[in-house]
């Protein structure tokens, strides 16, 4: 996987400023706030992302915004992002319909690092719409099943029906080779499955075998510190927890500051970052109480 | 539309009242005439849990101002709960009560240890969101609900002996 400064200089670098444009080939809604849009660039070029690199996607009148992909780069005819009704940008882009076209820039960031991460066991933990850049790297371990150990999936949302991708949920759950752990919050008259936060089958229903375990974790930003704690519990160590984080972004490339975190910028350095990278930087709120001693 | 903060001064206002509970249970059974042996550890507990109240009220004052964005209202809590499988006791009124109804010394000491763990698991969490200068706090306090534990242990043994 390649991060916007590790281009080589042959390469038209162009493309990272001016966005192209990507036609809208399928919608699909998720739940109430997400839709699921699968995307073509109009050069018909793939995009050659990594799991966990994400686009600054625009529309003219509407603003830019940072979307991750939530498809694998092993499935290369088109591309996935899901968006959640928050503001201006995204609530436009829910009112897309096929044939429409957006912006696209990147692929941008450091995502997961699959290459690390090869003959190893692999725990997903995703909260909400984190499981939206999660499903880019567990289908992509599902299309190198081999290349990977363990496949451990723990799933929470907060509610039934804003789980996300059940019929990715389902499928993974079939397969002998995923190991697959999914909760709600709140259950409600129709959910039979399992209630509490992450953390609860994260604690009582994982093994690991922490020494050959990698944990890539998306979520809200109050699920890390008691993820880390767990995870930390059972033995694992910092470096190998990777922490997707979100933060303001303008440029989404190095250029503007907007996304500082301490000396990193998250849009270049992130935004996956192993635990170890934030422990002692003050800004990781995540993982650390802000106005913190640390610095 | 403004995001739900997570206030952490309220998760230490639950801590207090995890204390406050300790504390009622503890002076509820000395009250019904417990044993010397019994009494000696339990002022000794109570004593502790009068002063961790403290702690934790400082803490919060300190804490004041640290908010973290939710995704929903009481997202923080539902992941500390996550910490604690069971509340012992879920008021003051109630580790009253049932300090009065223990059956025998025996039972009383083993609803201590159970109420210490619980504290302990929920302290765990805790640790998880207040600032570092306060988890070695926090880490102090776990220790002195363990050393409870290991002191409602000996006791238990005691008690247990004492029986046979
Ligand atoms: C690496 C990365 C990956 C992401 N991936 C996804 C994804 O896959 N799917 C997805 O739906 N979202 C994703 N996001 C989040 C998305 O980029 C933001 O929600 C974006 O702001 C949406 O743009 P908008 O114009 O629709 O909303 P905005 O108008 O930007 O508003 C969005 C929310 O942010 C608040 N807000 C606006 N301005 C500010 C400000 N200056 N400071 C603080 N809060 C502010 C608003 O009140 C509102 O709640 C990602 C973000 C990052 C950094
Ligand atoms: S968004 Fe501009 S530097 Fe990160």
């Amino acid at each position: 996987m390649r991060a916007a400064d590790e281009l080589p200089v042959t390469e038209d670098i162009t493309r990272f400023y001016r966005p192209e444009l990507a036609r809208v080939i399928a919608k699909q809604r998720l739940s109430e706030m997400m839709v699921l849009l699968r995307l073509q660039l109009n050069s018909a070029e793939t995009l050659d992302h990594g799991p966990g690199q994400f686009l600054q996607i625009s529309l003219p009148g509407y603003g830019e915004a940072p979307i991750s992909f939530c498809s694998s780069p092993t499935r290369t005819e088109s591309f996935e992002i899901c968006v959640a009704a928050v503001g201006n940008l995204s609530q436009a882009m829910h009112h897309l319909r096929p044939g429409d076209f957006v912006g696209v820039r990147g692929p941008y960031g450091h995502g997961f690092p699959v290459n690390d991460m090869r003959g190893r066991d692999i725990l997903c933990i995703a909260g909400g719409i984190g499981l939206a850049p999660l499903r880019s790297l567990i289908n992509y371990v599902a299309d190198r099943r081999s290349e990977f150990g363990r496949m451990i999936l723990v799933y929470g949302a907060r509610k039934p029906g804003e789980r996300l991708f059940k019929d990715d949920l389902a499928v993974w759950d079939a397969r002998d080779d995923f190991e697959t752990r999914y909760t709600v919050d709140e259950a409600d008259a129709d959910w039979t499955g399992r209630t509490g936060v992450v953390t609860i089958p994260l604690r009582d229903e994982v093994e690991i075998d922490p020494g050959r375990t990698t944990a890539a974790v998306v979520g809200p930003p109050v699920m890390y510190r008691f993820v880390a704690a767990e995870l930390l519990e059972k033995g694992m160590v910092a470096e190998d927890i990777l922490f997707s984080l979100e933060r303001r972004f303008k440029c989404g490339m190095g250029k503007c500051g907007h996304c500082q975190l301490n000396d990193l910028y998250v849009c270049q350095d992130g935004p996956v970052f192993r635990y170890s990278q934030l422990l002692g930087r003050s800004e990781a709120i995540e993982v650390w109480a802000p106005e913190d001693e640390r610095k | 539309m403004s995001k739900p903060l997570f206030q952490a001064a309220e998760v230490l206002d639950m801590a207090i009242d995890i204390e406050r509970q300790g504390l009622a249970f503890y002076t509820g059974c000395i009250a019904a005439r417990a044993s010397e042996a019994v009494s000696e550890v339990f002022e000794y507990a109570a004593d502790q849990e009068r002063r961790h109240i403290e702690l934790f009220a400082r803490m919060k004052q300190d804490l004041a101002e640290y908010t973290v964005p939710e995704s929903y209202p009481g997202e923080t809590l539902s992941y500390l709960r996550g910490f604690t499988k069971t509340r012992v006791f879920s008021t003051i009124d109630e580790a009253t009560c049932s300090a009065e109804a223990v059956r025998d010394e025996l039972e009383a000491v083993e609803m201590a240890i159970e109420l210490e763990q619980s504290a302990i698991a929920f302290y765990s969490g805790i640790k998880q969101i207040v600032r570092s200068s306060e988890q070695d706090v926090v880490e102090e306090i776990i220790a002195e609900e363990h050393r409870h534990i290991r002191r409602l242990l000996q006791l238990k043994d005691a008690l247990q002996y004492q029986d046979d």
